[in-house]
């Protein structure tokens, strides 16, 4: 990692530390423990296993949301992207089904799906599969014409034009609508873990909250941002090796 | 042999092109010249197999035109590079897997436009005037019998200009290729095209046997110029 990359997220961090600390400090409430203790309190619970696997369950649900949702989102996007008769019949009814709350559906979920880990994975990936499929979309056809052209005019067509022209074209997006899904993604996710499990920080945060451990609450969700922020810094390094170009 | 016989394009129902009828030898240059929405680089897009003709067809050595065909490359307008690839990148993407050591071919034809320097750049990176350049390279490195430009040094400044069309026509000498140009300078037309084209509203309206093309002596020459004021006259 660059140090000015470094620098900027030990100034992110630092920020919030502030922030946290004045909260404590006007709270004068239990229920915001100061961030010195919870930093503590997550030394310490990373010395047991159960935290582990607490963090092990979400992160693998997570993943495995996303690298679904990724894989259809990006399918489909292509699909309407390059094909305009597919965006006419398919665009209608993404437009009606995206705005749906799909929360709402989770107990339609578990009737269909079981009390499982599937349930789980299906809500993350209801949610952020639409995003990514329109914005996969959209950028498909903001690809410059020149450039297509360009591709036609030296023979490049079928998995040669996808490898070499439209997915270098979208990978920026594609990051772009991971960071977001990501974040949308955790959210769903810690909905997701109160119900039907007795893993993940989802459950981990709601169980300390139900026996008024706020340390453990705080620290559970100091872990759920760790883990976001790995995510996002994954993507960061990615982007930073494949995105040198521009237009 | 290049040949369009009767050869028409229809946008809807405007007729872009109307029976175009015209020969280029092989291994020859030309210069299609004509003013803005004339037809010029639809004429160009079917010629290269890029727009299929509503009427009449393209004859590249006996053979029609149905397709992009291996053999003639293209230059678009304003580059049209891959951004996401280095210039190295960008010319091996025209290689064919079968040619035989791909690297020194791609060094020899960047050394020939003089830009070898810029060879892991992107072309971000470069100047117009370079990328145009490149653009060149990626045509000419899979040894094409026919290219074809499509106003190869419009929005370069004045010296710039000069400095690729003396490239072109060094590489059309070197190369042996048949050179199809579309452009709407006249003075590009009369240094490069060994046959001058005009077309006004999708039709050939002139053919002119260039004697003044490519040297570089006459260019600086009056009848050089005389023909450049003709021409603009007929335009």
């Amino acid at each position: 990692m660059k140090p000015q990359k470094l620098l900027s997220q030990v100034y992110g961090f630092g920020v919030v530390l502030i922030l946290w600390q004045v909260l404590h400090l006007f709270s004068r409430s239990e229920a915001v423990p100061s961030p010195v203790a919870t930093l503590m309190n997550c030394f310490h619970l990373l010395g047991s296993s159960e935290i582990w696997i607490h963090m092990g369950f979400s992160l693998g649900r997570l993943l495995l949301a996303m690298g679904f949702s990724l894989l259809i989102g990006i399918s489909v996007g292509l699909f309407m992207g390059m094909n305009p008769l597919a965006d006419q019949l398919l665009a209608p009814v993404l437009y009606i089904l995206f705005p749906i709350p799909k929360v709402a559906l989770l107990p339609v979920l578990f009737i269909f799906l079981g009390l499982g880990e599937m349930t789980k994975i299906t809500l993350i990936l209801l949610i952020v599969v639409f995003q990514i499929t329109i914005m996969v979309r959209d950028t498909i056809k903001t690809i410059p014409h020149s450039i297509l052209l360009s591709a036609q005019a030296m023979g490049l067509e079928g998995f040669t034009l996808y490898r070499e022209v439209i997915l270098p074209c979208i990978f920026k997006t594609v990051l772009s609508s991971t960071r977001i899904s990501i974040g949308t993604g955790i959210a769903v996710l810690f909905f997701a873990e109160n119900y039907a499990t007795a893993y993940g920080l989802g459950f981990f945060i709601m169980n300390s909250w139900s026996m008024i451990d706020y340390l453990n609450l705080y620290s559970g969700i100091v872990f759920l941002s760790l883990m976001g922020a790995l995510l996002f810094s994954l993507i960061d390094q990615l982007e930073q090796r494949y995105c040198q170009w521009h237009y | 042999m290049i040949e369009s016989r009767d050869l028409s394009v229809y946008f809807g129902t405007y007729h872009a092109l109307k029976n175009i009828n015209i020969n280029i030898p092989s291994g020859s240059t030309c210069a299609i010249i004509g003013r803005s929405g004339s037809g010029k680089t639809t004429l160009l897009h079917a010629m290269a197999g890029l727009k299929k003709p509503d009427q009449g067809a393209v004859y590249i050595g006996g053979n029609q035109i149905t397709a992009v065909r291996k053999g003639t490359s293209v230059v678009l307008q304003g580059a049209s590079l891959f951004p996401w690839k280095t210039v190295r990148q960008n010319l091996m993407l025209a290689l064919d897997l079968s040619v035989i050591d791909p690297e020194k071919r791609i060094q020899k034809v960047l050394e020939e436009l003089e830009i070898l320097k810029h060879i892991d750049k992107f072309p971000y990176e470069l100047s117009e005037g370079e990328r145009q350049r490149v653009a060149i390279a990626r045509a000419i490195v899979c040894e094409p019998d026919v290219l074809i430009m499509d106003e190869p040094t419009a929005s370069l400044d004045a010296i710039t200009k000069e400095v690729i069309q003396e490239q072109i026509l060094k590489l059309h000498k070197t190369h042996g290729m048949a050179l199809i140009l579309v452009t709407h300078d006249i003075e590009e037309a009369v240094f490069l095209g060994r046959q001058i084209f005009i077309i006004k509203e999708g039709q050939i309206t002139n053919t002119i046997d260039n004697t003044l093309f490519g040297s570089f002596e006459l260019k600086k020459q009056l009848p050089f110029y005389e023909r450049c004021i003709a021409l603009r006259e007929v335009l």
